[in-house]
């Protein structure tokens, strides 16, 4: 086991050798290392990853990727407004963002030199939100914190524009890593859209180990929108943990499209009443793509609402993972909490594993939970062909009619039409 | 346009269509009626080319071609359309985009250039004027939450804009009340023309009040039992199908 860790240990070496000893965030990633050397990479006898095996993950040795260059801005203006978008190499961001037209008081910068300039800010979150015990590769990701985005929007605050980041990864000759960080503060009253983009347009094997922390306080509001299209032979493991205060709102879209295995943990706490979450997921998999989705909402406290809609699209060999975490504690009366999953399987080859796992302590709730799975409708087919379309096109009408309504949940159009044209180009490959 | 000969037709293992004859001429409405279980629904899929329909004997030919050799788009294309007697609901597809996409389809196939959005929009409108329809159930998806009504007035919109040359309605009047009905058979009545050839297949002989037919035939075990002019709905009305079936046993 040990061997295996070696090289992570001497990247975490080098990192802790270049910062300044014995402060918070030494201390945090020493204890994050720590937790990582323990416990490495999970195998599938471990409950969280029964269905995803990441044996080639712990196998490759991943180094820290070196500082690369980013895509043609070309290449990213078809999965983002360039005009708007900060982007971030190998995990570390380009160039600073503009400052001079967000509203004041307002902070979107790298996390690296938020670290510098905003400590105090990041002091008492960085790491508290998202704890790295919780999982192994969350344990990773915090022990080689160096950069990613931070936000943060104080009380009262609107930004009426979306905060766009590009991940991407660059082509390196040996299978590299990255660990971007990122920290989202939204103060009393705030309201904010940022949406991450990870992106690889290469084939080469690279591992992104991405968390995000978000902290929302009392009457805060944020819809963050995660879209992955990762290169064909990419990893990805990501934890989006967030806490929330009372009477906040939560909206997660998460789009997966790209990458050979993707693992998404989304994790929201409903620490105070009137706090209300909304997750919706779109994946779609075809060759022998791996995608793994496991959320987790916390109902802590007494009348809090949560929303949960995640829908496959599973072709060829792909597989699927769902497993949905509903908590209800105790004290959370009137808690209400709705979760589904559905999934279309276009082939016999492609499978899905899903599980609505609801634990419910308090007697006074309205809970749901389904999960379906399924092939194309006979009858709606026929229907389309009697029309003239093809049997080929109909198919096509109906796989997009599924996977849209996560597309047409999005508040902003200019995101739903980008949408839209990525699952048209995802679905277009699948055929080839 | 359509001439079936002896036409034998199952599902799984059984039969039900058993040595069907029809011919209908261009311009012409036929109507066919028959207690349920004859073979009414079927004969309607087995013509639209319904797959788990197995035709064992026989043969239709359809403008001198044999419609049984073609695949569901191809008839379509070829002008057959057939009015669901359960329209699918299709969440997710607006009515608009799947109607340009079978426009488009069937216009392609005829070597006709395909419409732009421009165009599309200008013909559709025309359509909805000529039926009644209220333009708001082009952005609606195709069939989701529509009252019975709806649904089969949408089945006659997409006919409209179709333009089929022969066209099956399976039971359109079912489950209609009486202002559906008339807001149905007036759309119908509208798309008839000289080189249109209509099949009516109804339970009830109160659809061909207004849509007057100019053939009505009885369907029974399989086959066509009686066939006459539109006198024979309201004897069938009359007398209900009884005396069909005690001669039919004869």
């Amino acid at each position: 086991m040990g061997g295996e860790l070696d090289h992570y240990r001497a990247s975490f070496d080098q990192l802790q050798g270049s910062s300044e000893s014995g402060t918070w965030l030494t201390q945090l990633r020493q204890s994050a290392m720590d937790q990582f050397t323990v416990e490495g990479f999970p195998t599938t006898r471990h409950e969280e990853w029964k269905y995803t095996s990441v044996k080639s993950i712990a196998e490759l040795q991943f180094g820290v990727a070196d500082e690369g260059r980013g895509p043609e801005k070309a290449a990213a203006c078809r999965f983002s407004n360039a005009s708007r978008t900060v982007s971030l190499v190998n995990g570390v961001m380009e160039t600073e963002p503009d400052k001079s037209a967000l509203p004041e008081g307002v902070i979107v910068c790298s996390l690296k030199s938020a670290l510098q300039d905003h400590s105090e800010l990041l002091k008492g979150q960085l790491g508290q939100v998202a704890k790295h015990d919780q999982n192994t590769f969350l344990a990773l990701n915090t022990a080689m914190i160096s950069d990613g985005l931070f936000v943060y929007v104080p009380d009262n605050t609107v930004l009426a524009e979306p905060i766009e980041a590009l991940f991407y990864s660059s082509p390196s000759e040996m299978p590299a890593v990255s660990y971007p960080r990122n920290l989202y503060l939204l103060g009393r009253g705030a309201k904010a859209t940022v949406i991450e983009t990870f992106l690889g347009d290469h084939d080469r094997r690279y591992l992104t180990n991405c968390a995000s922390e978000i902290v929302l306080q009392a009457n805060a509001s944020l819809e963050h929108i995660k879209v992955g299209i990762e290169g064909p032979s990419a990893y990805h493991v990501a934890t989006i943990q967030v806490d929330q205060a009372r009477d906040s709102r939560f909206i997660s879209r998460s789009f997966s499209f790209g990458g050979a295995l993707v693992r998404n943990d989304i994790n929201s706490n409903l620490n105070e009443s009137g706090a209300e979450c909304d997750f919706q997921g779109l994946y779609l998999a075809t060759g022998t793509q791996h995608v793994d989705n496991h959320t987790a909402i916390d109902h802590r406290v007494a009348h809090c609402k949560s929303r949960e809609v995640y829908k496959g699209v599973l072709s060829a060999k792909s597989e699927g993972v769902f497993n949905g975490k509903v908590y209800v504690r105790k004290d959370a009366q009137k808690t209400i909490a709705e979760q589904s999953n559905k999934n279309l399987l276009l082939s016999p080859d492609a499978t899905i594993n899903t599980k609505p796992q609801l634990e419910i302590f308090a007697d006074d709730v309205r809970c749901t939970h389904g999960a379906t799975i399924g092939q194309l409708d006979a009858e709606s087919i026929f229907y389309l062909r009697s029309r003239g379309l093809s049997d080929e096109q109909a198919r096509a009408v109906l796989v997009r009619a599924f996977a849209h309504e996560v597309i047409d949940g999005l508040a902003n159009e200019e995101m739903q039409t980008r949408l839209g044209q990525l699952l048209e180009t995802h679905l277009a490959g699948e055929k080839e | 346009m359509l001439e079936i000969s002896n036409l034998h037709a199952q599902v799984e293992e059984t039969p039900i269509l058993k040595g069907l004859d029809l011919k209908i001429n261009p311009g012409e409405v036929h109507a066919i009626m028959g207690p349920n279980g004859g073979g009414k629904s079927t004969l309607a899929k087995v013509l639209a080319g319904r797959e788990d329909y197995t035709v064992t004997r026989g043969s239709v030919a359809y403008k001198g071609q044999d419609l049984l050799d073609m695949s569901i788009e191809q008839r379509a294309c070829e002008g057959v359309f057939l009015a669901f007697q359960y329209p699918v609901e299709i969440p997710g597809v607006s009515n608009t985009y799947f109607l340009k996409a079978a426009l488009n389809a069937v216009r392609k196939y005829r070597g006709e250039e395909e419409l732009d959005a421009m165009d599309f929009l200008a013909l559709i409108r025309k359509k909805l004027k000529l039926l009644h329809i209220d333009e708001e159930l082009l952005k609606r998806p195709v069939n989701e939450g529509f009252s019975g009504g709806e649904k089969k007035r949408n089945e006659i919109f997409q006919m409209a804009v179709l333009e089929p040359s022969f066209a099956v309605l399976d039971e359109t009047d079912s489950g209609l009340d009486i202002d559906a009905l008339q807001a149905v058979a007036s759309g119908v009545n509208a798309l008839r023309n000289r080189d249109r050839s209509i099949l009516l297949i109804t339970h009830y002989q109160r659809l061909l009040d207004y849509i007057v037919p100019d053939f009505v035939h009885v369907l029974y075990e399989g086959r066509i039992v009686k066939s006459g002019g539109k006198d024979l709905a309201l004897e069938l009305e009359k007398k209900g199908y009884g005396w069909i079936e005690a001669g039919a046993a004869a």
